[in-house]
């Protein structure tokens, strides 16, 4: 979510300009199927993550190479983290520094994170998340009285395909909670997962939905699509009075713990993968290689915003909806027809 | 063994608080050069068209002065001016004599010259826009002539020029019906429709008068520059700008006098403190029709006769609404006039009346000659200032 309110507006608006706040309600959708078919794998094979119970589904030699399918998957999952994290953060504030020395900081905080185990980052997030959303809706209280609300009309002017086309970005965000899926063998309540998880998916849409509504109505409807990163104008031209200028630093003071979290989990996520898939018990061994491939490709694989904003709108959706939608649900089918579930 | 490891730990957190400092990107204030008003003008020097940018400067060294010795409290600001084929070529002349880093973040305003607004305003408009360290909620004005000589006038009341115009530009302007108040980010989203023309606040230089004792020159705010597509076509005079506020905006605590006569030809002052208007839209037999309806709020302490009484408020009305219209429809006559439809008419009917604008969408500008426009008025008076009954003065 800390890197979806940063670029999703920006992606949703230039399709569907006015009507891009409707596109979280739609992406929606791909988020609900996803966490549907987590549960039913989850619970079909309980004590197993996606990778144990592929093998079990289609035998070592297969589920291996599926398996090294999502570690690739976690991989540019991740370095797609770092790459926003740090565009943004050059763009934001520090245009000098390179992005080699800020993604290093970043994994190295990351990796930290992600050996403590997933139970550090839960309290974490647990901790991270009420500030974050608190502090974005204290940020909300200058918005209120820049908003003109005209913009957001005509409501869907060339009709609905273009908001459907521009819902397919954000869907593969919504995508990401196929992460259950690899988690589902930590969680102390697993019969609460459906309930929780959509109460996730829709409180995610509406803050989306916020976050495009505020871009809209500050910045207008043609403005968003065109900037690298709209949300951060937004913040920048809030101002309290003449009281409290310059409120943008708090945004960034909130947002870069839960950036870090999600970093953190993926990293972690993308070690446990391949831990189980190369075999390898200690997976403390298998997070030293994971960082530098990470940080070579995040600091030399894009070389600027536009590659990285390209990447993000034409190839990551396809590429990303194969491992979250897709595959999953070929699994869930296939498990189902051979009747494999552990008991 | 694992002393050895935690200690080693604490070394590279506390080594990390060094890179606290802003890495690469390190900046001292004292280091820092600040704009606090930026021109740009495009002018003809030996035959070669150049972008001309001049910028106001926060003095650091003049302020420290100030403090201690019995001079004037306060900043002063620099000018200095730098010229090159493209802007960033100027903005370069001027970095090379400073001896401090430039900082383009806390700058008030931005004033464009008249010619460089007829000639290459998106050029300046992306520029602007797309340069990271730009404040969407920097003013942005135009000027007649070279936009540099508006840098050239004195404060008034403030220390600072650029404290001036941010003053003027943020609430006087817009509350004494002058000129409108808009940000870099107004003009941007409303040059970026296709559907409408905008306007620019204008800056004017005021020359003291004899007797005066104030700085001079000095500017002021006031009229509008007409911008059709994205070309300065003329200017609204003051009349004409305040014709434009009452049918685009809304105001709240406005003080705007406004002359009128009734009853034969007593003149009356109308105090407009605050109006509200509505645009409604409609396409009839392909031909769009624009309703324009303003309410206005005000009160009347002067006047030529006195008759003030509540008996005459009717007829008050009467004269202020009338008057109001026959603002209006000269601002509305000017926007026939330039073809440019600076009042968001055309906006309004996309907006609501989304089918009847899919029929004229690619063609627009060739029904806004002869398009409909009709004006209605409902001014109040709200009360006669401080009294309640006639006062009756002997004349």
């Amino acid at each position: 979510m800390p890197t979806a309110i940063l670029f999703v507006p920006g992606h949703t608006v230039d399709d569907a300009h006015q009507s891009a706040w409707l596109t979280p309600f739609i992406a929606m959708s791909v988020g609900f199927a996803v966490l549907w078919i987590a549960y039913k794998m989850g619970k079909r094979f309980p004590r197993h993550t996606l990778i144990q119970y592929v093998t079990i589904i289609f035998g070592k030699t297969f589920g291996k190479i599926l398996g090294g399918g999502y570690i690739i998957f976690f991989l540019v999952f991740n370095l797609l983290i770092i790459r926003e994290i740090t565009d943004f953060l050059k763009i934001a504030l520090l245009p000098n520094t390179p992005i080699w020395f800020l993604s290093l900081i970043f994994i190295l905080v990351g990796s930290y994170g992600a050996i403590s185990g997933v139970e550090v980052l839960a309290r974490s997030a647990q901790f991270v998340f009420p500030i974050f959303v608190g502090g974005s809706f204290i940020l909300l209280i200058p918005a209120l009285q820049e908003m003109s609300l005209k913009e957001l009309l005509p409501v869907l002017e060339d009709g609905l395909i273009p908001v459907i086309k521009a819902s397919i970005t954000p869907a593969a965000w919504f995508g990401e909670i196929i992460i259950l899926a690899f988690l589902f063998p930590f969680i102390n309540k697993p019969n609460e997962v459906l309930r929780k998880g959509s109460f996730t998916i829709l409180a995610m849409a509406a803050i989306l939905s916020i976050d495009i509504i505020l871009a809209l109505t500050i910045l207008g409807s043609d403005l968003p699509g065109r900037l690298a990163v709209p949300t951060w104008k937004v913040i920048r031209y809030l101002e309290l009075g003449r009281t409290f200028l310059r409120v943008e630093t708090l945004l960034i003071f909130l947002w870069i713990p839960s950036a870090v979290i999600k970093f953190a989990l993926i990293y972690f996520l993308g070690c446990l993968t391949s831990a189980q898939v190369f075999g390898v018990k200690a997976q403390f061994k298998v997070f030293i290689p994971m960082g530098l491939i990470l940080w070579g490709a995040a600091s030399f694989l894009f070389s600027n915003t536009i590659q990285l904003n390209e990447f993000l709108n034409k190839i990551w959706p396809p590429f990303a909806f194969c491992f979250e939608i897709i595959l999953p649900s070929a699994f869930l089918i296939v498990s189902i027809l051979r009747k494999k579930q552990s008991r | 063994m694992k002393k050895i490891f935690r200690s080693s730990i604490y070394c590279v957190l506390i080594l990390a608080l060094l890179m606290v400092s802003g890495c690469w990107d390190s900046k001292e204030v004292e280091n820092l050069a600040i704009t606090t008003l930026v021109a740009w003008d495009r002018i003809t020097e030996n035959g070669v068209d150049q972008w001309q940018i001049t910028t106001r400067i926060l003095n650091m060294a003049g302020n420290q002065g100030g403090g201690e010795g019995g001079q004037k409290p306060g900043a002063s600001e620099i000018l200095i001016k730098g010229k090159g084929l493209t802007a960033q070529e100027a903005f370069l002349d001027i970095t090379k004599r400073l001896p401090s880093r430039i900082f383009y973040q806390h700058s008030a305003a931005m004033i464009i010259g008249e010619r460089a607004a007829k000639e290459d305003l998106p050029n300046i408009l992306s520029n602007v826009m797309r340069f990271p360290g730009t404040r969407y909620r920097n003013f942005i004005l135009v000027s007649r002539g070279e936009a540099f000589r508006s840098l050239q006038a004195q404060p008034e009341l403030v220390s600072l020029l650029s404290k001036e115009v941010r003053m003027l530009a943020n609430r006087t302007a817009e509350q004494e019906g002058a000129s409108e108040r808009v940000t870099i980010l107004d003009f941007a989203r409303r040059t970026l429709r296709e559907d409408r023309d905008t306007i620019l606040p204008e800056i004017q230089i005021y020359l003291a008068e004899e007797g005066e004792k104030t700085a001079s020159p000095t500017v002021l705010l006031e009229g509008l520059g007409v911008i059709r597509k994205t070309k300065l076509v003329g200017w609204l005079n003051p009349e004409e700008s305040l014709g434009y506020l009452l049918v685009t905006g809304k105001s709240q605590d406005s003080e705007i006098p406004i002359s009128t006569t009734y009853g034969g030809n007593i003149l009356v002052s109308y105090f407009l403190t605050g109006h509200k208007s509505e645009i409604e839209s409609e396409l009839i037999e392909g031909k769009p029709r624009f309703i324009i309806k303003i309410k206005a709020d005000g009160v009347v302490h002067e006047i030529n006769a006195p008759v003030l009484g509540i008996e005459e408020i009717p007829l008050l009305e009467e004269a202020a609404s009338k008057r109001i219209q026959e603002i209006v429809w000269k601002t509305i006559s000017k926007s026939k006039e330039y073809d440019a439809d600076f009042l968001g008419l055309n906006e309004n009917l996309h907006r609501y009346h989304l089918s009847d604008w899919k029929e004229i969408e690619s063609h627009w500008r060739d029904f806004f000659q002869d398009a409909d426009i009709e004006v209605e008025v409902e001014a109040k008076v709200r009360n006669f200032g401080a009294s309640t009954k006639k006062l009756d003065i002997p004349q």
